[in-house]
């Protein structure tokens, strides 16, 4: 190695990237998230029963059945994932810091670059899995609940077809049949509806934009680790930027309508810096009977994208001169 | 230091420079995420939101199926109060449910008014009418503040046209609800709605505002002409046979110069082509 | 070309708004030749990690410029010639020596069969063959110190920082960690070390610079500093007696005296603590 000349430039390297992310993976995963994953499961089971103990008649049965399980699984996906984006991110920084990893990794041919995009790499990933484990989870509750619903309400509007024919007994056999008919189409078109109310695209795209999300909190989390002094800080502020960006669309009507100095810079701040979370709660339309379109979720990932990519920059500028 | 100083606000300037057109054309998707959304909901009524949304983050929801269960209970043991709040915390946290508005103002508008008109508690009439009128206004507020918080969608404003139509009485509210609703619809429904409208203009004219009658007449010409028209006339159903019938009425009483009607009075010499 | 070298090197630390600055290292002009030890002595807080990471470049410096085989220390490419072991070295706690060894193997470039050979190499060259495939957690402070020394060379670099490579290690896990720098640098390597620790660096360092408050106040080759020039000592084999009375008849006739008949006792840690108290007695100059 010593006798071949090296170069006197090292460029930008997605392969250490990727080193750095698989290491960070088993580091997040080492902490006690998978704890949260077990607590996920009881829920959907517990979700998935709950709703039964209640009749509201007919229609209302099914939809606030299957919406409680979907309440219940994008829910609890969001706040995991957000604890679980916050917290694991947030001492990415500090535990290197204080384990002095970071002096000989930085002591090797790595950009700073290389280091954090990696950083956020592994949390990403741990993001990643996460969501698609409590998705595919939540997926097959919601399928068996379905089939069961449609199971049972197809054959009760049969039975009641057939009884109240057994009760008749003057009815010519075709009209019997006709009536027969009419309640296999009738029991079919209620499967359909309930397959419908299921929506199982709209919780994928519901689910992709959570993820988008959560890798946004992610970022910002990284980023305040990169100047952070304390983790607490880090992740109150985190935390606290969290909830701003939920309450971001109310800042904004706020901001159009204030009247105070104090209320106008608060509002300002949040509408020119602190990206609109609310924009990827697809759930309100889920069940508003709206599901978007692939295109339109498109535009939600790319929004979401275009803050990553300013979040991950601003990380960048900040740990590029950042003092070891 | 200083330049990356710099950078910095050149980053921030930049995000913030593109972030009003782009969540301007995410809101064009989805109107409740607008700048202007919620413009006529009360100030208290969208800081309620935003900090329920805000607290109970990604639970929200759940919260309101589960006092949607607290309300349904009380309904059951005939707590009409306790219903009530249930209801408009549960609307408050999910607004954007169409079917809590719903079913939260028929309880109130139907059952509990019905329970109030028929109390056994309370012998005088006078008053039970009186709560009963109550129950039904409570409904409607509650029915026009989920229209205010979902103000560009349809399914609200035919619930208040059936709420003015059958609960109030009131034909020629419930048809500007109908006809705003189908303003609103582009789905399948729209069909149903469009004849809703048409039914409940004519009767608002015939009997309470008889000066509406040229407009219900035009409405079912129009409709005519823009969606049964084209259909042969061996092919038509009973909603054919009927908005036909009803039509040739209006143009009877309203004496529309036979030039002008849809349904001219048969010629001597033309023939009605026979049903096959 | 110098395996390092800076000029005017300095670091000044802000405390607060309207605390005064600390300056933790001014003015150094360090050359360190290819091939040789050099040993950055100094107590704690006198600058020695300062450097280091300036030379790093996991800091910036206040004023001055720092150079790694002529390569500025701000450019990555500075880095692919320098190993760095550094203080109390911990590594990931879940990784096995082999697992970390590969880790930092990858992220210079390495892969395959070339990164198993080498860590095999390495591991056999730090001698922890044994212990390869045990996680680092439990491990002990001289096993970490030599997985880090492993870690430090796992790219050939042509130079090595080590910052108290023998602190907290016991008497022999330091002599075998001394051993192995004497092996390095006859593999060609040059060396960089700090430490407080003074006796256990003065057999292998080549040359040795003392800081003190951030100023260098005293370098040289260990054998010029340590020779007492006022005195001299001769070993003598097989001297009978006698023989010792007449040379002390010797000597007096000469007008000498004769301090002692034995080795002469002057150590590194005498002459460092001569260097910072006659430091001290002179007022600081202006950087």
């Amino acid at each position: 190695m010593n006798d071949t000349p090296q170069p006197d430039v090292v460029y930008f390297n997605l392969g250490r990237v990727w080193t750095i992310a698989l290491n960070t993976l088993v580091e997040v995963t080492r902490q006690k998230v998978f704890y949260f994953m077990i607590v996920f499961a009881l829920l959907m089971i517990a979700a998935a029963n709950f709703f039964s103990i209640f009749t509201f008649g007919e229609e209302a049965q099914h939809t606030l059945q299957l919406k409680f399980i979907k309440d219940t699984g994008l829910g609890a996906i969001g706040i995991f994932g957000a604890i679980i984006a916050i917290v694991a991110t947030a001492q990415l920084l500090p535990a290197e810091l204080e384990n002095h990893t970071i002096y000989t990794i930085l002591a090797k041919p790595v950009h700073r670059s290389e280091f954090l995009l990696g950083k956020f790499a592994g949390s990403a990933l741990l993001l990643v899995i996460s969501v698609m484990f409590m998705g595919a989870l939540f997926l097959s509750v919601v399928f068996l609940k379905e089939r069961h619903l449609a199971a049972t309400n197809h054959h009760q509007t049969i039975e009641l077809a057939e009884s109240a024919l057994a009760n008749q007994k003057d009815i010519p056999p075709a009209a019997k049949e006709q009536i027969l008919t009419q309640a296999r189409q009738k029991a079919d078109q209620l499967v359909a509806d309930i397959h419908k109310t299921a929506g199982y695209s709209g919780i994928v795209k519901a689910l992709v934009a959570t993820l988008v999300k959560l890798l946004l909190v992610a970022a910002i989390t990284l980023m305040l680790s990169t100047f952070a002094t304390s983790l607490v800080f880090t992740v109150v502020v985190s935390a606290m930027l969290y909830f701003a960006g939920h309450l971001e669309p109310v800042a904004q009507r706020f901001y159009a309508g204030s009247q105070t100095v104090a209320g106008k810079l608060m509002s300002a701040i949040i509408t020119w810096v602190v990206p609109n979370l609310a924009a990827f709660d697809l759930a309100d339309d889920l069940f508003a009977g709206t599901p978007l379109a692939w295109l339109k979720v498109l535009k939600i990932v790319s929004y979401g994208a275009f803050y990553l990519l300013v979040t991950l920059t601003l990380a960048h500028l900040f740990f590029r001169q950042r003092e070891i | 230091m200083r330049r990356t100083a710099l950078l910095i606000v050149l980053v921030l300037a930049l995000a913030a420079a593109v972030k009003a057109p782009f969540e301007a054309s995410l809101a064009a998707d989805r109107p409740a995420l607008a700048r202007s959304a919620g413009v006529n909901i009360k100030m208290r009524e969208q800081i309620g939101q935003g900090l329920s949304l805000a607290l109970l983050g990604g639970f929200r929801a759940l919260v309101a199926d589960l006092l949607w269960i607290a309300a349904h209970g009380a309904w059951e043991e005939r707590r009409w109060f306790t219903m009530r709040q249930d209801f408009e915390a549960v609307t408050m946290l999910q607004p954007q449910a169409m079917f809590f508005w719903d079913l939260a103002s028929w309880h109130l508008a139907w059952n509990a008014s019905h329970a109030a008109s028929t109390d056994p508690a309370e012998p005088r009439l006078a008053v039970r009418l009186r709560n009963q009128r109550l129950w039904i206004q409570a409904g409607r507020e509650l029915l026009e503040r989920g229209i205010a918080n979902n103000p560009d969608r349809f399914e609200l404003y035919e619930k208040l046209g059936w709420m003015l139509k059958q609960k109030i009485e009131d034909p020629c509210g419930a048809a500007d609800a109908a006809l705003a609703a189908v303003k609103r619809c582009q789905s399948w429904q729209r069909d149903y709605l469009q004849r809703l409208a048409g039914y409940w203009l004519e009767e608002c004219a015939r009997e309470k505002n008889p000066a509406r009658l040229r407009e219900a007449y035009d409405y079912w010409r129009d409709l005519w002409r823009r969606e049964y028209s084209q259909r042969p006339r061996e092919h038509w159903d009973t909603i054919d046979k009927n908005l036909s019938k009803r039509i040739q009425k209006l143009e009877a009483d309203l004496a529309v110069p036979e030039s002008e009607r849809l349904f001219p009075k048969p010629q001597p010499s033309a023939t009605i082509p026979a049903k096959s | 070309m110098l395996a390092i070298e800076t000029d005017g090197l300095t670091k000044r630390y802000r405390l607060g708004l309207r605390r005064a600055d600390v300056l933790a290292l001014s003015g150094l002009n360090l050359r360190v030749e290819q091939g040789e030890v050099y040993g950055l002595l100094g107590p704690n807080g006198s600058g020695k990690s300062t450097t280091l990471k300036l030379v790093l470049g996991l800091i910036r410096p206040s004023a001055g410029h720092a150079k790694i085989f002529g390569r500025p220390c701000a450019t990555v490419a500075s880095r692919l010639d320098v190993g760095f072991l550094p203080e109390n070295p911990y590594f990931y706690r879940y990784l096995s020596g082999v697992e970390t060894l590969q880790f930092y193997g990858r992220l210079c470039g390495m892969t395959g069969a070339t990164l198993r050979q080498r860590v095999e190499e390495l591991l056999r060259l730090v001698g922890l063959t044994d212990a390869a495939d045990r996680p680092l957690a439990g491990d002990s402070k001289g096993m970490l110190q030599r997985i880090g020394l492993a870690q430090a060379l796992i790219h050939d670099p042509r130079l090595l920082l080590l910052d108290e490579p023998t602190a907290g290690v016991d008497p022999i896990g330091s002599k075998e960690i001394r051993d192995l720098i004497v092996r390095l640098r006859g593999m060609g390597k040059t060396v960089l070390l700090c430490s407080h620790l003074l006796s256990q660096v003065q057999d292998v360092c080549d040359r040795v610079g003392i800081l003190n408050l951030g100023r260098m106040v005293l370098e040289g080759r260990v054998s010029d500093l340590l020779r007492d020039q006022k005195r001299l000592a001769i070993t003598v084999e097989n001297l009978p007696d006698a023989a010792r009375a007449q040379i002390k008849q010797w000597a007096d006739d000469w007008g000498a005296n004769l301090v002692s008949v034995e080795h002469p006792q002057t150590t590194l840690e005498d002459l460092f603590l001569d260097a910072v108290a006659r430091a001290r007695q002179q007022p600081p100059n202006p950087p």
